[in-house]
């Protein structure tokens, strides 16, 4: 029953091989350009000749420009309307606490920054050029959970998303993932900076992927040892180089 | 990147076709980004830097396997799918259907949408990373955690679900 050759099944490895020609035969030059990083005509020239000529035409024609604002904006808005028609079905609309409600807006505001960084993702990065990082919170931010937190003094509308609530135990896990997959070793900081200016720089526990992804997992005392309670706006260095989105956290006492 | 992946799939798929895909693109775009935010971003979140794929791998290939479920009118909730049922797990005893099959590469291009739109994310990944990447299966085993007998396993059920689709593509005649 099992298969116990490490060349696998012919019918599997005959897939394999089509899945290998599809990749070798990506038009990724294309993804550059609907990110705006080159032009049109550059990508077109470097795929005359590799496309098909009709694939070529189909796809000077529909990747010619650049992925614009108001298509971003409007992907928003239908990221938006799609996330809180899910979590906020009708039924239920009226009875979801407060406290309910606070982490679903917060997981909604989250997942629409998440779509902007999905939506601009790009496959590779140039050549030669420092690596961009992409900044995703993969754990649920907590909240404090004295009753006195669910009532008038928090601040309302989806600005509030902006800043997640943590402690010293809470679990984070939090990734910077590379543009394109990188081998090289690389320092990772993170410069913590207070409501009044005052600055800590903070060297994480992570751990680095073989594609080059920076992970920070675990308790968050642990991981970032040494930030205080407060209020912090987090950005994170990779080798003297700010990365990634800035995180705003608060740190219970 | 999402963009260019669903335009390839559609495009390839709608050219010998004579159709304009142009219109259905950010559609499936979309429908794809929404797909990977759903449910608190519980798919994205499954995304495991550890494992070697970097994030745009991992969206790359989800955004394929979307764009197959979509085409093939995939019913049901994709995630929660293995090649487990006792009709995939039965070996096929005729394999005249697959020498048909592999005699196209057409053919086979089909049967991997075909599979790529009964697989699950761990599938995926497996598949991808034994067949298109060709790693030692135990390297593989021990990056999605699991024994080298259950990789056999999933590879003895993927490898009877692909005859199985085989088989059936077959049965129908060429469309």
């Amino acid at each position: 029953m099992s298969e116990p050759s490490e060349r696998g099944d012919p019918l599997l490895r005959a897939l394999g091989e089509v899945e290998r020609d599809h990749e070798q035969r990506h038009p990724g030059e294309w993804e550059d350009v609907l990110a705006g990083r080159v032009p049109a005509a550059t990508a077109a020239a470097a795929r005359a000749g590799v496309d098909p000529p009709d694939e070529h035409a189909a796809f000077s024609a529909m990747f010619g420009a650049p992925i614009g604002d108001a298509e971003v904006e409007q992907l928003v808005a239908r990221a938006s309307r799609a996330l809180a028609d899910e979590a906020n079905p009708p039924a239920t609309r009226d009875v979801v606490p407060l406290r309910r409600r606070w982490p679903i807006a917060a997981a909604a505001v989250l997942a629409i920054a998440a779509a902007l960084v999905l939506w601009r993702l790009p496959g590779e990065a140039p050549r030669g050029a420092p690596i961009a990082y992409a900044l995703t919170v993969r754990n649920q931010a907590t909240l404090p959970v004295r009753s006195s937190d669910a009532t008038t003094s928090r601040p309302s509308g989806p600005d509030v998303a902006a800043v997640a609530h943590y402690r010293g135990d809470s679990e984070i896990d939090w990734v910077l993932s590379p543009e394109a997959a990188t081998a090289d070793a690389v320092t990772l900081q993170v410069v913590a900076r207070a409501d009044d200016g005052r600055e800590v720089t903070l060297t994480p526990v992570f751990t680095r992927s073989s594609a080059g992804a920076l992970r920070l997992r675990g308790r968050l005392a642990e991981v970032l040892p040494g930030l205080p309670p407060g209020r912090w706006q987090l950005r994170f260095v990779v080798d003297a180089r700010e990365v990634g989105a800035r995180l705003a956290v608060a740190l219970a006492e | 990147m999402i963009k260019v992946e669903v335009g390839v799939a559609l495009v390839r798929r709608a050219l010998p076709q004579r159709r304009d895909a142009r219109q259905e693109v950010d559609d499936f775009s979309h429908d794809i980004l929404l797909h990977l935010l759903s449910a608190r971003g519980k798919l994205l979140r499954m995304w495991d830097p550890d494992r070697g794929r970097s994030l745009a791998s991992f969206v790359r290939l989800i955004t394929r396997q979307r764009v197959a479920r979509i085409l093939h009118g995939h019913r049901g909730n994709p995630w929660s799918e293995d090649p487990t049922d006792d009709e995939v797990l039965a070996p096929l005893t005729s394999v005249a259907h697959d020498d048909r099959a592999l005699e196209s590469r057409e053919e086979l291009r089909a049967l991997l949408e075909r599979l790529r739109a009964h697989l699950n994310e761990r599938g995926l990944a497996l598949f991808h990373s034994i067949y298109v990447e060709q790693r030692p299966i135990a390297e593989v085993a021990a990056e999605h955690g699991m024994t080298r007998e259950a990789v056999d396993a999933w590879n003895t059920r993927t490898r009877n679900l692909a005859r199985r689709l085989s088989a059936d593509r077959a049965d129908q005649g060429p469309r």
